[in-house]
């Protein structure tokens, strides 16, 4: 055949050829070569006797499509590996198909795995990676005042205003305090949600009204005219978006005030708020102009350029240090500064990052499990790797092969597990804190950063539980793998791969199921925890009556108007009891007071105690079902005390005021105990305000049972109550209504009935009591409940692997056993055997697993309640329930095993 | 079809191909056509795998080409085994002859069974 004598350099000059010359070359030379061969398969169908046009045809059909053959040539010469690859996906593909059951279960365990940590990231990624929705948010930092014992303080507006003065680390510093208000517009009243700012607020977020003005420095003089802003929701909401709304005059609380402007549709505010005014005009009416009053319930600043948060901080810290000197009250506080979306993130970070660990440890398991199962399914191909082995395929080949196949299915349980994630984000967005969430566009905490971590994290996984059966595999040799007959019986003693596998598995199960345990039993015990009130059938609302801040001007309008209300309630049908409360319950509303004995030396300004103060009318005891325990309740016929006309409600004029009365007060247990332990405080005195303040003389009269004023965690406080008739005051009140029947029906009935009396106070915050102290464990219940269908899920996994690695054993044992049967051996022994070992197998995890749950109990202390974390109960259920679940998944093959009928077995072999 | 079976038997091919060169150079429908006849018309390489095959064994060294004229004097590619292909072929062949003899094992086995 050959023509040309064989020139052996002619190769290589060929090869340089189609390196340098690239792709056309090569492809010159192949077009050529593959149509020869055509023309000779045309030729050969000529010699057999084909016309040659019908050779020439059944050539080309013979042929395929050129270009199909010669893109597999080219690839093969520059992208050899890829083809390889591919080639192996498919055969991967065809493979998992075959094996419809085991591929299902693989997914359906990826899925669940990459699912929950996708969602649990997307909540971090909204919580603490994301930036908030503001121009150069970073450099924007929340301010607190600290005091020594490390607790954060509302701020003081004097205080704010010295730090303001004196520092030169930020470009704007604002305080703002929420606020509720009742915006009356000719005949329509509502109530709203207010931020009131100083100068510089919005500029701080960096948003400008689309229409209108901002607030200039004028607007937030004492004595400036009353200004607005309004959000667009606002707007709309409340005035229909008409354009007109620009200069017009509202009434907000008692004061006259003039829209200014209105913010942009796209803004997000991190609180709930409805619109802005400036605190200064109002500051007075506020009382928060004493450096003892902290009503600054948020205070941002943005940094200057090139200011860090440290230089930011100490240098108000300085000043916060050379306030001390000047004020008694200002003794121990000091100044705390962090940027604004850590402070934000705050409230979820422990139980976040915690449900991250779970999530992390299940998808750890689920890897655990499906290496396991890739194992078992690779060691029943022993013989299929071996032949390909003998083939020549190499160790990498081999291990690439396999690779492949675990990621094909970690890739599909991947994507649905994405969709998993991205469906369950509103469900799982629950975690994400209040005020983030709001900064939120629908589903943006879903972001391309959530989707980027999900499929590095699928691959990740595919790896983890690939490369193990894979490396395992890999070394099968084809003699040994061909001659074996399943016969064969392994090494006693020892643990095999999968006996390591599965023992991992039971351990992080156990480290789950502890975790768990704890966390559920804090549960009970929060939902066990008395709360000191009766929540049956117990309404509470609120109603826009005369502002704290008129007051000032008229302070008996205040009194008058929850007295009358009260006794109107308490005439209705269905009103088993009504009364009329301030620092209620679980509402987030409380005040506290100073209060020292009499009988002994005024304290320091800074070491006064200090309760929860109620002013509360008569009847608040038994409507909220708070028991007395010793002394007597409120007298009932008590007048209502008026205040004298024409004197300012200010410090000076408090003796005037409030004169050197006597009044009736009743403690709780816990301030009985603060105050006089071991004593007897029936008819001890108290002052009422902090020292040098008096704004009247309390005797105690009674003692009642402690109430849990803001959740389970933060315990039982001190806390008294005042009869409001004779000490009428501005707070927060809540009216709370038992009912006979129905409340559902009694709240439409309050609403009606209320509105047609003083259409000018709206009602509003309406909710029984029993919904708001849902909410207080809403939190933890749902992640208690996250929890543990994590655990269930991962203990049936680890359940499953257990199953699997003994099933594999005993199929591998068949013969022996038969054998052993054959031999005498009792069916019950062969039971007992197969048990042993995976309860070996179980043991080990277990004892594992509680040895590093008494680590990991650390890192959850704070989430734990009424238990301890080493609480010896939580350990020893999790331990029986994990070996009783474990065992049943070793009883089905062992008894599979001991059911083997020798003569069948026997025969096969 | 006929994929599936290069793509489980891709070791085969290469063997094929190496097997059919020891006889001498030859251009690729030479080679096609002469595992066809060496299998008495049992195996037929299509061309398909066939010209990737040889682009992979030429890229593992184990044949080389050159140009050449063929016998009608038509300019065409001719393939021959280098020395590395002979070792191949060797180990290959051997590696066959006990895995053919394992899986007739195998087989004979199961089919009793």
């Amino acid at each position: 055949m050959r023509i040309f004598p064989r020139n052996t350099r002619g190769s290589h000059i060929f090869d340089m050829k189609n390196s340098l010359f690239g792709k056309d070359s090569f492809d010159r030379d192949m077009n050529e070569e593959l149509q020869l061969h055509v023309e000779m398969q045309t030729q050969a169908y000529i010699s057999q006797g084909l016309t040659p046009e019908d050779a020439a045809r059944r050539a080309k059909i013979d042929f395929g499509g050129l270009e199909n053959i010669r893109e597999e040539a080219r690839d093969t010469r520059s992208f050899a590996w890829l083809a390889a690859i591919w080639r192996d996906l498919r055969i991967a593909v065809r493979g998992l198909v075959r094996d419809p059951w085991f591929s299902a279960l693989c997914v359906f365990v990826i899925t669940l795995a990459i699912g929950a940590n996708t969602a649990v990231f997307s909540i971090i990624n909204a919580t603490f990676l994301r930036s908030l929705p503001y121009p150069e948010a970073e450099r924007i930092v929340q301010i607190w005042e600290l005091r020594d014992n490390g607790q954060r303080l509302n701020m003081n507006y004097l205080n704010f205003q010295d730090w303001r003065e004196r520092q030169d680390s930020f470009s704007n510093m604002s305080m703002c305090i929420s606020y509720g208000i009742t915006l009356r517009d000719g005949m329509q009243s509502s109530r709203l949600q207010s931020n009131l700012v100083t100068n510089g607020y919005l500029d701080i977020l960096g948003v400008k009204p689309t229409q209108g003005r901002g607030f200039e420095a004028e607007d937030d003089a004492p004595g400036a005219p009353y200004v607005c802003i309004l959000t667009a929701k606002t707007w709309e909401e409340q005035f229909d978006s008409d354009p007109a709304v620009l200069g017009k005059s509202v009434q907000i609380d008692d004061r006259v005030t003039t829209i200014v402007g209105i913010l942009p549709e796209n803004f997000r505010h991190y609180q709930d708020v409805a619109l802005f005014l400036p605190l200064g005009p109002i500051a007075e009416s506020m009382y928060i102009t004493a450096r003892s009053n902290r009503y600054g319930n948020n205070v941002i600043a943005r940094l200057a350029t090139g200011v860090t948060t440290e230089a930011a901080l100490s240098q108000l810290q300085g000043i916060a240090a050379s306030l001390k000197d000047a004020y008694p009250q200002n003794k121990d506080l000091s100044a705390a500064l962090e940027p604004l979306h850590v402070s934000l993130g705050q409230s979820a970070h422990e139980r976040v990052i915690f449900l991250y660990g779970a999530v992390a440890l299940f998808l750890l398991i689920a890897c655990v499990n499906l290496s396991n199962m890739f194992l078992a399914r690779g060691m029943a191909r022993t013989r299929e790797i071996a032949i390909r082995a003998a083939l020549g395929a190499t160790r990498l080949q081999l291990v690439r092969q396999l690779l492949i196949e675990s990621l094909a299915l970690s890739f599909v349980g991947g994507a649905l597990g994405i969709l998993l994630a991205w469906q369950a984000s509103t469900f799982a967005g629950r975690l994400i804190p209040w005020e983030i969430r709001r900064t939120l566009n629908d589903g943006s905490a879903f972001d391309i950063r959530v989707c980027l971590f999900a499929v590095i994290l699928t691959f990740a996984a595919g790896i983890l539980f690939g490369l193990a059966p894979a490396l395992r595999l890999s070394h099968t040799k084809p003699s040994g793998a061909l001659k074996e007959n399943g016969g064969a019986t392994g090494p006693k003693g020892r643990l095999s791969g999968s006996d390591i596998l599965a023992v991992a598995q039971v351990a992080l199960v156990a480290v789950l199921l502890v975790s768990t345990g704890l966390l559920l039993r804090s549960l009970i015990r929060v939902l066990e925890t008395p709360s000191g009130i009766n929540s049956d059938n117990l309404i509470t609302f609120q109603m826009a009556g005369p502002s704290a801040s008129s007051f000032n001007t008229n302070p008996n309008a205040l009194g008058r108007f929850y007295v009358e209300v009260l006794e109107h309630i308490q005439q209705m049908p269905g009103v088993e009891s009504a009364a009329f409360h301030s620092s209620m319950p679980y509402t987030w509303f409380h005040s506290q007071m100073n209060v020292y004995r009499l009988d002994q030396p005024v304290p320091e300004y800074t070491k006064a105690p200090s309760c929860y103060s109620h002013f509360s009318s008569s009847d608040v005891f038994r409507t909220m079902g708070i028991p007395l325990l010793k002394g007597r309740l409120f007298k009932d016929n008590e007048p209502l005390y008026q205040y004298p006309e024409g004197i300012r409600m200010a410090p000076e004029n408090f003796e005037r005021l409030f004169g050197r009365r006597v009044i009736d007060m009743v403690i709780n247990k816990r301030t009985s105990e603060m105050l006089w332990p071991g004593e007897d405080p029936i008819g001890k005195h108290l002052n009422l305000g902090p020292p040098g303040t008096n704004i009247g003389t309390a005797e105690v009269v009674g003692i009642v049972g402690n109430t849990i004023q803001a959740g389970v965690e933060r315990g039982e406080l001190p806390e008294f109550y005042i009869n409001f008739r004779t000490l009428p005051s501005p707070a927060t009140f809540f009216f709370a209504v038992r009912t006979h029947g129905d409340p559902s029906e009694m709240m439409h009935a309050l609403r009606s009935s209320l509105s047609a009396l003083r259409p000018d106070a709206p009602i509003h915050n309406m909710h029984l009591m029993e919904e708001r102290m849902s909410w207080f464990v809403s939190e933890r219940k749902f992640t208690v409940q996250m929890l543990s269908a994590f655990a269930i899920a991962a203990l049936l996994l680890a359940s499953a692997g257990i199953y699997g690695v003994l099933s594999y054993i005993t199929a591998r044992r068949t013969r022996e056993i038969a054998i052993r049967l054959t031999l005498g051996a009792s069916r019950g022994g062969v039971l007992a055997d197969v048990v042993k070992h995976g309860s070996r197998l179980l043991g080990m995890g277990l004892g594992i697993g509680l040895i590093v749950s008494l680590f990991v109990q650390k890192l959850i202390q704070s989430q734990l309640f009424g238990v301890s974390g080493t609480d010896p109960a939580t350990f020893i259920i999790g331990a029986i329930v994990l070996m009783a679940v474990g065992l049943v998944a070793c009883f089905i093959p062992a008894l599979r095993a001991s059911r083997v009928d020798p003569m069948l077995t026997l025969r096969a072999n | 079809m006929a994929k599936d079976k290069t793509d489980l038997l891709q070791g085969t091919l290469d063997m094929l191909i190496l097997r059919a060169l020891l006889g001498g150079d030859m251009h690729g429908f030479g080679i096609a056509t002469r595992i066809h006849q060496m299998s008495k018309e049992a195996l037929l390489v299509e061309q398909g795998s066939l010209y990737p095959a040889l682009y992979r064994l030429e890229a593992q060294g184990w044949i080389c080409s050159e140009w050449g004229l063929s016998d009608n004097n038509r300019k065409a590619r001719f393939y021959s085994l280098t020395e590395a292909g002979k070792q191949q072929l060797e180990l290959e062949s051997a590696n066959w002859t006990r895995l053919s003899t394992a899986i007739n094992l195998v087989l004979g086995h199961s089919a009793q069974s």
